[in-house]
């Protein structure tokens, strides 16, 4: 895919470039771009392909970047023949699918947000995924509220300090070599696994070294720290938990835990619990 | 397992289904029962028993994907179908919430008029000061009291056998499903329907159980408790509109305010039922105003995609209080506005609810037989048939009830 005229890198909205109208090398309506395929390699992902849905065809078909050129409205245009079938690789996410709209830990300001655009940056390899929108100027643009989207302010999180909470991005993230998590001291280890749906906390913790997977257990809230444990398999959780025991006991009461919305007020309903 | 580890896991699980449940007993819905017995007599206590039905199934969805996805309802949608239909889904959610909440300012109205305090007084200070201890975190210093006051409502099991009523009739009115020939009728159906199955219960219970962090293996023992929490709710809505179908459905007497709901109370209470009934009114209308718009402040945020709780400070959470504070100022406004009829607030709000619930419940339908989101947990061909025959007799009664209004 190339962009024409600006010598400046472009960068592109996923929501921009899904729902766009592809030509064929004759000019002719070809079909419209339904989903982004991109690798999760390298801290940036690279934009592999294009999920076309071809005109009179319910079956969306991958369109390699090699076969489409021009971008922006209405310059999106394919240089040959859509192939039949295939859809994402082994290694590969689709931006629509299984990014947008997805919870999101931001490890550098330790919050967990929903993205409501992807920010594709045009470098000299191609695409590439640079950040997510997960402010309010991504939902009313969505919305169709255009002024007010142009008032509200812009919040973004650049990809590399970011984990998506479950699915497929987040499996495919966690065999990266280049993957946030891979980058997280125990302390920011603890906070990502605070946030994190218990099976995906599980998959973070077994993807990285045993010890400093027990140095940020260590740190959570002893009975977050149980439940994390038990998410694991059964060998592997033993040898945390041994690590953890190894480790000086201090272990706080007041320690990292989840976000517990009901459980202040409701407290006498179960939620002594944990 | 062992019996006593078994009993011990339930323990540990059991809250979400006993909560979203019972709290269908509070104000509206006390009076939605009422008005179905008083008015109708035994003969709609059919749907009573199918909406329990459809709770425990609707509630068991709810927990299920709350669960397996580790999300609440709102934010899975915007997971799943992004945010157009968010704001739809936020939109009958909201509008929903803000209609029973209402209900329940209602309800703290009707209670203190009996005592004599006015409401434009009364309901103003009940809504600061039970917003003040929920967002102080010091809710549960009183939730107890509350939850003793809102017990009152079981005294309905005694009314009702003390009444005498025509177990015949009742048992016959439970399973033979009269339809609905008039309008009134077929709006205490949809009415009944949207008290039981409230949009505000479903959206609660998926995020308590998110909340609780509850786990796969824990389903079984929460489809105990979504159960309890369904029958218990039932059984007392139930014996609230046998003992109004045996004193003021016999003596034709129509619910115009509190004082004439409190009737059916007599009974058992005699000269103090006016009292009893007061008091439950109050204590279940302090309880579900201050859950309510905790849990609506909490979907708002959901859809906008933060991790708002009460921990965090006005400034850096504006979405979650600045949604919190607006639907109770526009609730207390509603009741207090001179004249505005309290019994009307409470029964139509329930009716609402069924309206709105309509699209909430066909998004968890979807949801839930959608493999990518539920992996092996997705709903199966007995679940599916399930849900959809509820949707469609729910989107029935309420085209029913509109073609009869309208004609």
């Amino acid at each position: 895919m190339s962009t024409t005229g600006d010598a400046h890198p472009e960068v592109v909205r996923l929501t921009d470039l899904v729902g766009e109208r592809l030509t064929d090398a004759a000019g002719a309506h070809a079909g419209r771009v339904v989903d982004v395929v991109a690798a999760v390699h390298g801290e940036h992902p690279l934009v592999t392909a294009l999920m076309i849905r071809p005109r009179r065809r319910a079956v969306p078909v991958r369109a390699d970047r090699t076969l489409v050129a021009g971008l922006g409205p209405g310059a999106l245009r394919l240089t040959g023949p859509l192939p039949d079938g295939e859809g994402e690789r082994d290694d590969e996410v689709l931006l629509r699918r299984d990014v947008l709209d997805v919870q999101v830990v931001d490890t550098a300001s330790r919050r967990m947000a929903r993205v409501g655009d992807v920010d594709l940056a045009l470098t000299a390899e191609g695409l590439r995924v640079v950040a997510v929108d997960v402010g309010w100027r991504a939902i009313l643009r969505r919305l169709g509220l255009r002024r007010l989207a142009r008032r509200a302010s812009r919040d973004a999180i650049d990809w590399e300090t970011l984990h998506v909470a479950a699915g497929r991005a987040h499996a495919l993230q966690l065999r990266s070599s280049s993957a946030a998590v891979r980058r997280l001291d125990p302390d920011e280890l603890a906070t990502l696994v605070a946030r994190l749906p218990a099976a995906s906390a599980g998959d973070v913790l077994h993807s990285v070294e045993p010890d400093r997977a027990a140095a940020a257990l260590a740190t959570l809230h002893p009975d977050l720290s149980a439940d994390l444990l038990e998410a694991l398999p059964p060998e592997h959780a033993r040898r945390l938990a041994g690590a953890m025991g190894r480790r000086p006991a201090g272990a706080p009461a007041g320690g990292e835990r989840p976000p517990r919305r009901y459980w202040r007020v409701l407290r006498g309903h179960g939620g002594r619990r944990r | 397992m062992s019996r006593r580890a078994g009993l011990a896991a339930l323990l540990a699980v059991i809250g979400p289904g006993l909560l979203a449940g019972l709290s269908d007993d509070d104000p509206p819905g006390i009076t939605t029962y009422s008005i179905l017995g008083a008015s109708h007599g035994y003969a709609l206590l059919w749907v009573l028993a199918a909406s329990t039905v459809a709770l425990i199934v609707f509630h068991e969805l709810g927990a299920r994907m709350g669960i397996v996805t580790g999300q609440g309802l709102i934010g899975l949608i915007r997971e799943r179908y992004g945010v157009r239909w968010t704001a739809l889904a936020l939109l009958a959610l909201v509008g929903a919430n803000l209609g029973t909440l209402c209900g329940q300012f209602a309800g703290i109205a009707a209670a203190l008029g009996m005592a004599g305090v006015p409401r434009g007084i009364g309901v103003p200070l009940a809504a600061l000061a039970v917003s003040v201890l929920v967002l102080r975190g010091s809710f549960n210093r009183v939730e107890h009291v509350l939850l003793l006051l809102s017990s009152v409502f079981v005294a309905y099991v005694i009314a009702a056998f003390l009444a005498h009523p025509d177990w015949g009739a009742t048992a016959r009115g439970l399973v033979v499903p009269t339809p609905p020939r008039s309008r009134d009728a077929a709006l205490a159906v949809v009415a009944t329907i949207g008290t039981t199955l409230a949009p505000w219960g479903l959206a609660f219970i998926q995020s308590y159980v998110v909340d609780k962090r509850l786990r796969p293996r824990d389903l079984r023992f929460e489809r105990i408790d979504v159960i309890l929490g369904a029958v218990l709710t039932g059984v007392i809505g139930l014996f609230v509109a046998v003992a109004c179908a045996a004193t003021l459905h016999v003596s034709h007497v129509t619910i115009h305010d509190a004082r004439d709901a409190a009737q059916a109370l007599e009974p058992l209470a005699g000269s103090a039922a006016a009292t009893l009934f007061g008091v439950g009114l109050l204590g279940a209308g302090l309880l579900a105003a201050s859950v309510l718009p905790l849990s609506t402040a909490y979907s708002v945020t959901d859809a906008a995609g933060s991790e708002a709780q009460l921990d965090d400070k006005v400034r850096d959470a504006p979405l979650f209080y600045g949604a919190f504070s607006v639907i109770v100022l526009v609730a207390v406004a509603v009741v207090c506005i001179p004249g505005a009829p309290l019994i009307p607030i409470l029964f139509l709000s329930q009716a609402l609810n069924a309206v709105l619930l309509i699209p909430l419940i066909i998004f968890m339908r979807n949801l839930a037989r959608d493999r990518r989101v539920m992996g092996v947990y997705v709903l199966g061909r007995a679940g599916s048939l399930a849900t959809l025959v509820t949707i469609v007799l729910i989107a029935a009664s309420v085209a029913l009830t509109l073609v009869l209004t309208i004609g």
